[in-house]
């Protein structure tokens, strides 16, 4: 396992508050030389920037209820397909999709993510709990690429 | 300042919610709730009667305030950057209407070359998304058939119907599309090709054969797809019925862009109005707009409800007195005289026969209309790419007037979107209006759940087959929820929650 097959992906919209966490982290990593990318596409989108990476790192926030600026730690598993509209394919259903047309996907996609508040503020900083936590975010995902590194 | 906008977006957000909390509060009702990734929630609610008969049901989007405070203060050349996030679906239908708005604001004719360039850029995304939205949204509906099995409604069982083959054709054409996107928009994350008066990049001459073959097995692509709707739909006399019937019929007037000759065009022209018998009611220049559209607000919804001004809101009605109108592909094809490439043009011709003529009052034609406009944005990649102006290095005229207002109209591809700019005189933007597809579409959408809901639901009995036929009235214009976050899972599980008629919950079904 070399540094050329891991992907870095955040993903987000800095336009809204918190959820450009996962943007913001995968930019600090890019100074470590390794493959990154960032998108503020949604659903499907996400297979275009997955594929042919042997290991992804994905950076973003999440929304469970859970206190703002937990991180947490899971991989990416395909999930039933149930999306009604473009507008709401979640990463399983998009992984789910691409496994069945036969897509070449990663062995693994590791997921650190932080939780945000649940209020969505158009174009407000991040909340103080999530910027807190940022610099523990780099630190898990550092971690993480170390671990495939060894 | 984040601070101030924050409150005051927030503030907003609070109201909104309240007023449309307190609307459901005393009604009994059946919800089809899907969980989004915005505060708040897309709601159908179905209230339902003693008899278990729908009284009304609502659809309503949820909306993020504050965009127009949001962009306050910003350079306006900004705008084509910062709007392209709003949506993670279609962020290039925003950054185009954007950047016409600037050439708008400036005053400033780009170059012949510049304005081929964007078209083509924009014809890549046009079918890019079609191809998405009719075999792996719509498609579910009718090549798996509306009362399926829920488990097997989805793209899954689209590719298990037509095959694995077809899965990876769709996946493959789209990636190719969205290398030729980033090749012209400069990055994935937003693309940076409109500029007030031009583009930022050419093509170049050596890299044009790619561009040329991936036309090319854009209409194959697409000739496949029109002949798949043919096999799959077409000819199943269920579906036909389905299409036609009723529930999901409404006689309203249809907005559209057009080029000189009428036909359908995505990028520019006259935003042309029909009326339900599909004669010409309006042919106006983008920057005209306020003088036919207006927008309503209701107590139980955070939407706006755009109308023809000039007719008046009479309510959610259908017919020629009441202003609801509809954009997307089929009110593209109503409003128009027919499609500017040959092979669409036939499509058009079949599509108008098969339906017994114009205009098609059917919402469900919305996906056979999908599929003529994949045709028409394919065929046009090939014009475009055989256009000798194509690879001109002609590509822009720097501003050089005062800006003051800027209007710029593109039809995205799920309808008229519109872009609004007021500046001061440093270009800084003062005043920032949007007008969105599902706006433009909101009243008819609702009317459409609310007949759906109606003609399938009674005595009480709701099942998930039922359910979903709700949800077909809405999927077929694919309503946007505006400005999404990216937050995990980031999929929309709906719950339909069943109230009888003491309002008492009887039955829950997630999907």
């Amino acid at each position: 396992m070399s540094g050329k097959d891991i992907l870095v992906l955040g993903v987000g919209n800095d336009l809204l508050g918190d959820d450009a966490a996962g943007l913001l982290v995968a930019e600090t990593l890019r100074g470590d030389g390794l493959s990154v990318r960032t998108s503020v596409r949604s659903g499907l989108a996400l297979l275009d920037e997955v594929v042919g990476a042997r290991r992804v790192l994905l950076v973003d926030s999440q929304a469970t209820g859970g206190r703002p600026g937990t991180i947490s730690e899971f991989s990416l598993e395909p999930s039933v397909v149930r999306s009604p509209s473009a507008h709401y394919v979640g990463y399983g259903e998009a992984l789910a999709i691409g496994a069945a047309v036969g897509l070449e996907l990663p062995e693994e996609i590791h997921v650190v993510a932080v939780e945000r508040t649940p209020e969505v503020y158009l174009g407000a900083d991040l909340s103080e709990p999530v910027r807190a936590a940022l610099p523990a975010l780099v630190e898990r995902a550092r971690n993480v690429i170390q671990g495939w590194l060894c | 300042m984040t601070k101030k906008i924050s409150q005051a977006a927030q503030q907003a957000w609070e109201a909104g919610k309240e007023r449309a909390d307190q609307a459901y509060s005393q009604r009994r009702r059946v919800v089809i709730d899907p969980i989004t990734r915005l505060e708040g929630h897309g709601k159908i609610d179905i209230f339902l009667d003693e008899a278990g008969e729908v009284e009304r049901a609502y659809f309503q989007v949820p909306e993020l305030r504050g965009f127009e405070t949001f962009s306050r203060g910003r350079p306006a050349e900004d705008m084509p950057q910062i709007t392209s996030r709003i949506c993670g679906v279609c962020p290039l239908a925003h950054h185009m209407a954007s950047t016409k708005a600037l050439d708008d604001l400036y005053k400033v004719e780009p170059p012949p070359a510049a304005r081929k360039i964007r078209e083509l850029d924009y014809s890549l995304f046009m079918v890019e998304d079609h191809a998405l939205h009719f075999y792996f949204l719509g498609g579910p509906d009718f090549v798996v058939g509306p009362t399926a099995p829920k488990e097997q409604r989805n793209v899954l069982g689209v590719i298990a119907a037509v095959g694995i083959e077809i899965g990876k054709q769709v996946i493959a054409m789209r990636r190719e599309l969205r290398d030729l996107e980033t090749y012209l928009g400069g990055k994935t994350i937003h693309p940076v090709l409109g500029l007030p008066g031009g583009v930022a990049k050419g093509i170049a001459p050596g890299d044009l054969p790619r561009f040329r073959e991936v036309a090319a097995r854009s209409v194959e692509f697409a000739k496949f797809t029109l002949d798949v709707f043919r096999k799959v739909v077409l000819a199943n006399p269920d579906y036909v019925r389905l299409i036609t019937s009723d529930a999901y019929t409404h006689r309203t007037y249809y907005m559209g862009m057009v080029d000189a000759n009428n036909k359908v065009n995505f990028y520019d022209g006259m935003i042309r109005v029909v009326d339900p018998s599909g004669r010409e009611y309006a042919k106006f220049k983008p920057g005209d707009y306020l003088n036919y559209v207006a927008e309503h607000v209701e107590p139980w919804s955070y939407v706006k409800f755009c109308y023809l001004k000039p007719v008046g809101w009479k309510g959610f009605v259908e017919g020629p007195e009441s202003g609801v109108y509809a954009v997307a592909p089929l009110a593209r094809l109503n409003a128009s005289d027919g499609m500017a490439t040959p092979l669409a043009q036939q499509a058009y011709e079949e599509f108008y026969a098969a339906l017994g003529g114009k205009p098609v009052h059917h919402t469900l034609a919305n996906h056979w209309a999908r599929v003529i406009e994949l045709l028409y944005a394919a065929e046009r990649l090939v014009e475009l790419t055989d256009d000798p102006e194509i690879t001109s290095t002609e590509l822009r005229v720097l501003p050089t007037k005062q800006p003051s207002v800027g209007v710029g109209i593109v039809e995205a591809p799920r309808g008229t979107l519109i872009h609004h700019y007021e500046t001061d005189d440093r270009g800084l933007i003062a005043r920032a209006n949007l007008i969105v597809a599902t706006q433009n579409n909101a009243a008819r959408i609702a009317m459409s759940v609310d007949s759906a809901a109606k003609g399938v639901i009674h005595k009480g009995v709701v099942d998930d087959g039922l359910l979903n036929m709700v949800e077909m009235a809405f999927r077929a214009y694919d309503p946007c929820h505006g400005c999404a976050t990216h937050s995990l899972p980031g999929e929309m599980p709906l719950v339909a929650s069943v109230y009888d008629s003491a309002g008492e919950l009887v039955r829950q079904i997630r999907r």
